[in-house]
């Protein structure tokens, strides 16, 4: 209870201010706080500055409503007020460890004041205090049960702990006490069942379930889901015969569905391949336009059963002139067998429709238009591509540009190949050449810009975003604003390989903010969706944002960031750079000075022009913040600007390497290459259980990984703890056996003998060990026999960096060239392998002003 | 905060003159004040009090049935003796917080390499 209680005109205007603070009428809040406070029996009542503080932080003065909120608590430790107004404030800064402190000392002094309960009940959602939560939850339905949140959030509550029996009878409890008419349509009740049918399910109660689902049909309104979840349910419950019903009328509904052939598998449960292919016969017949039921038994089928259902769903593709058709077929070829069928086939179409427009000379019928050629000429430009024979997917597709030059997908395939085949400056070429095509399609415009920033034209690549962001704010700044992760991982990378280190941890550091926002904006949901009874999908998002940065962009983002941050532990930036170094050794003193001189006016100059952006932002800022003084509550507090050169010399790189590396950890354990960045990270902390928990965790998945050896051999224990010695000799013998790391590496060696990743793994860790053994070592790793597996120009790529950077021996540059020429015959398009020398002269402009032909000739004689 | 059920929207003091104002100028309002208001409305809808009993008693079983559980565990971790300086080594190679430390420690009886062993895992 508050200390000071206040006569009933105070009380009256206190009463007023939190109205006003509730509809947001935060300027007569302030008047009647105002009133109050004038009046110098009560300057100091401590609730009434509390709720001055608060309104000021509505108004974005941050500063002076920390100042009154803490005075007014200091004045008043008792009142529950002053510790809910200090709770919500801390809400509003995202400190929510330190919100749940306050509100539960507001608590201590009002134990069962229902708003903060509910307002402590979402911090802990939101923080995933699960046990916390049911806690508070199940106070808020002590005090209210006659309220419909009560019961719903005790059940989410339990949901959320993964105790669904509970959950399910607290939901039955519930629903009981719902009164619906039959004949009026209410979709919250329709909702609630479908989330209690779900509850049931996850719970393993199928047959309760099935009954549940029939019992409520009538009130369900998504009629989709629940046949849905019926066929599952009878699936589960092993009663096929009305499995198969359920799942043809599903088919019926919707025959492009793959989810409902796959349910008509498992209730029909086909014996035989020909048993299986019946079930799409019958499709065939009852569907004759359908693609999927065309494309699906190309999956199971093998032989001369596959070239004959190949077939036609290859003409019927063909013929009605379908772009995508290769990318529905890729996944199929993990499978050499079926990619020879393929090959065997298509090519076989090109030479008829070339000679006699037919796919096949024994076709009687009319002949394909000449649009079907082209369609099998860009089909088996990707096919050559994607089986790593560059040279003749250029062909394919250049004959293709040439009877149809204005035709975008053509000039993207064109791009693509050249990217795969290693020179991505060209690739960028041609995007740009598809983007001037038609500049009003997004898609080939953001494609181009993705390729000119692998290619590391940023600035270029900013340009033609530019088209398309909004007018009078950067388009840098706008695709931040817009969450554009693809821009921003493409960026970091772009930066990365030019060295700017500091420009690139910028962006990988964007893209945290924006995962961070996203986290942030479950919130609002937490209420919204427990009143509009919208269960499934709340617990869909919360179940997301569990898992958030599993997403490939935070994976990007981080994997960029820890491979910076390991540079920059390693070399670490200095004030001067190293160039400015080297060229001051040659000079004498006066020129010394000048240039000098020149650093510093360049310096100051910069530093004039930073100044001048900051003042425009922050007028900008302060434009915008006056628009939002009378609307919504500021968000959070503003956020600390992204510097490069801060950033790039931080104390700590390998702790805020660790940030980054974290959530992968939890969340990405599957990938072994984030264990091998821990590896990396702990081995320059000399954490050797860490370094040994990351080589566990990837032995688990890959034991005969290429890295994974480096990694292993490198584990050798010095003066460290006895527990911690102990821990690391048993575990070693118990992963590898061999505990001696020379015999270890021959051992490896002699049994990946043939392939060359391992054989370039084992030849590095040669040398690592015995500084002598360079020429081996580097023999080892240049071998490109043919009889060879797994080489490609990735591994190549590396074997000649690490010869040129010395891994794999010191003076080894002629070795390295003598490597570089004989890649070159082997991949005559890439660039890492062209001849020194070798200039690419022309320059993109903003609009594919290049002369095709002339290019065209160079490239492909190299 | 809130008062409940109260939509009383006499705010401005200087308005007050002429019984109920014509109308009220007011600016734009994001609503969402309206909207906070007709949630409460649907919130007060009563269940009845029998379901109500026997829904609480299914209830109150199961909780407390839970807490003793929980209990008896604990203390049958805080029986075990550990040793400060494990606990610090545990902390400083794995990088964890001192809780989980302590509890991994309490759950391999104290013998530090076997803790990590598992964490290491």
């Amino acid at each position: 209870m508050p200390t000071i209680t206040l006569p009933p005109k105070e009380n009256a205007l206190f009463k007023r201010i939190l109205r006003c603070y509730e509809h947001k009428q935060y300027r007569n809040g302030l008047k009647f706080c105002k009133q109050i406070l004038s009046n110098p029996k009560f300057a100091e009542h401590g609730e009434t500055l509390a709720m001055k503080g608060l309104t000021l932080n509505c108004l974005g003065k941050k500063e002076d409503a920390y100042e009154l909120v803490r005075r007014g608590l200091r004045n008043d430790l008792k009142s529950h007020v002053c510790w809910h107004v200090y709770g919500l404030l801390q809400r509003s800064d995202k400190k929510y460890d330190e919100a749940i402190k306050c509100y539960r000392n507001a608590l201590k002094w009002d134990k069962d004041n229902l708003q903060i309960l509910r307002d402590l009940s979402l911090l802990q959602i939101q923080m995933r205090d699960l046990e916390g939560y049911r806690e508070t939850r199940y106070q808020l339905l002590q005090l209210r049960p006659a309220q419909r949140a009560s019961w719903i959030g005790y059940a989410v509550a339990y949901h959320l702990l993964e105790d669904f029996e509970m959950a399910a009878k607290i939901v039955e409890e519930f629903r009981k006490t719902q009164q619906t008419s039959p004949d009026k349509v209410d979709y919250e009740y329709s909702e609630l069942l479908l989330y209690q049918n779900q509850v049931l399910r996850e719970a393993g109660l199928f047959k309760e379930a099935l009954e549940h689902l029939t019992n409520y049909e009538k009130q369900i309104c998504d009629k989709l889901a629940v046949e849905e979840t019926r066929g599952e349910i009878l699936l589960k419950l092993d009663r096929s015969e009305e499995a198969t019903e359920v799942y043809r009328q599903l088919q019926e509904r919707n025959p492009e569905n793959w989810a409902y052939y796959q349910g008509l598998e498992k209730a029909l449960k086909p014996a035989s391949v020909e048993e299986r292919q019946k079930l799409y016969e019958e499709a065939w017949v009852k569907y004759p336009k359908g693609l999927v039921p065309r494309r699906l038994p190309l999956n199971f089928l093998t032989g001369e059963k596959f070239r004959e259902c190949l077939d036609r769903y290859l003409r019927m593709n063909f013929s009605k002139g379908c772009p995508p058709v290769f990318t529905t077929l890729k996944s199929l070829y993990h499978d050499k067998e079926k990619v020879a069928i393929i090959e065997e086939l298509v090519v076989g179409y090109e030479t008829c429709l070339k000679s006699c427009r037919m796919f096949n000379q024994n076709d009687d019928g009319k002949e394909e238009p000449p649009t079907t050629l082209l369609w099998v000429q860009y089909f088996l430009a990707q096919h050559f591509d994607h089986v790593g024979q560059q040279t003749l997917a250029l062909e394919y597709i250049n004959t293709a540009i040439e009877s149809t030059p204005t035709l975008i997908e053509l000039f993207l395939v064109k791009a693509k190949i050249y990217k795969h085949a290693g020179n991505i400056k060209e690739a960028a070429r041609w995007m740009d050449e598809a983007q001037a095509l038609d500049t009003a399609d997004r898609f080939i415009n953001s494609k181009c810009a993705k390729y000119m920033l692998k290619a590391g034209l940023v600035k270029e690549a900013e340009e033609m975003c530019s088209k398309f962001t909004r007018e009078g704010a950067s388009a840098v700044d706008n695709l931040n604003e817009m969450q554009c992760m693809w821009f921003q991982t493409e960026c970091a990378l772009a930066y990365k390989s030019m060295n700017k280190f500091g420009d690139a941890l910028k962006k990988c550091h964007e893209i945290e903010r924006h995962f961070v926002e996203i986290t942030d904006d479950q919130f609002d949901f937490h209420t919204y969706c427990m009143r509009k009874m919208t269960l499934r999908s709340y617990v869909d998002l919360l179940k997301l944002e569990d898992v958030l940065r599993m997403h490939p962009f935070y994976y990007k983002a981080a994997r960029t960031a820890i491979q910076i941050y390991l540079g920059l532990h390693d070399n670490p930036l200095t004030d001067d750079s190293k160039e400015h170094q080297a060229d001051a050794e040659n000079l004498n003193d006066k020129e010394l000075k000048k240039l000098r001189n020149k650093q510093r006016r360049a310096q100051k100059k910069a530093q004039l022009e930073e100044e001048k952006k900051n003042a425009e932002k922050e007028k900008q800022l302060k434009n915008q913040k006056k628009k939002k003084e009378d609307d919504d509550e500021e968000i959070g507090g503003p956020k600390e600007e992204l510097i490069p050169d801060k950033l790039a010399k931080v104390e700590n790189p390998l702790e805020e390497a660790v940030k980054f590396l974290t959530p992968l950890k939890n969340l990405v354990k599957n990938k072994i290459e984030t264990h091998l960045l821990a590896f990396e990270i702990y081995f320059r902390k000399e954490k050797y259980l860490l370094m040994l928990q990351s080589v566990k965790r990837a032995f688990s998945m890959e034991p005969s990984h290429p890295w994974l050896h480096q990694a292993s051999t490198m584990l050798d224990s010095k003066d460290l703890p006895q527990a911690v010695q102990t821990v690391l000799k048993q575990e070693i013998s118990r992963l590898f056996g061999e505990s001696n790391p020379q015999n270890y590496n021959n051992n490896y060696l002699s049994q990946h003998s043939n392939s060359i990743p391992h054989r370039v793994a084992a030849a590095k860790m040669m040398f690592y060990l015995d500084p002598s053994a360079d020429k081996m070592a580097s023999e080892l790793a240049t071998a490109l026999d043919d009889c060879l597996t797994g080489r490609s120009i990735a591994i190549c790529t590396d074997v000649l960096e690490a010869l040129r950077e010395g891994s794999l021996g010191d003076g080894q540059q002629k070795a390295a060239e003598l490597y570089r020429a004989a890649c070159h015959k082997l991949y005559p398009h890439t660039l890492a392998f062209m001849p020194p020398g070798y200039e690419d002269n022309a320059t993109i402009s903003a609009n594919g002003d290049l002369s095709a032909g002339e290019h065209d000739d160079m490239a492909n004689d190299m | 905060m809130a008062a409940e059920g109260d939509v009383d929207l006499d705010l401005e003091a200087e308005e007050n003159c002429t019984g109920k104002p014509a109308e009220k100028p007011r600016k734009h309002d994001s609503g969402a004040a309206d909207l906070e208001r007709v949630t409460d409305y649907a919130e007060e809808k009563e269940i009845s009090s029998s379901d109500l009993e026997t829904a609480m008693s299914v209830i109150g079983d199961r909780r407390s049935r839970e807490q003793k559980a929980k209990q008896e565990r604990e203390k049958e971790l805080a029986k075990v003796t550990i040793k400060k300086e494990d606990v610090e080594l545990i902390m400083g190679e794995m990088e964890i917080s001192r809780g989980v430390a302590e509890r991994s420690l309490r759950e391999h009886m104290g013998n530090v390499v076997e803790a990590l062993i598992d964490l290491s895992n």
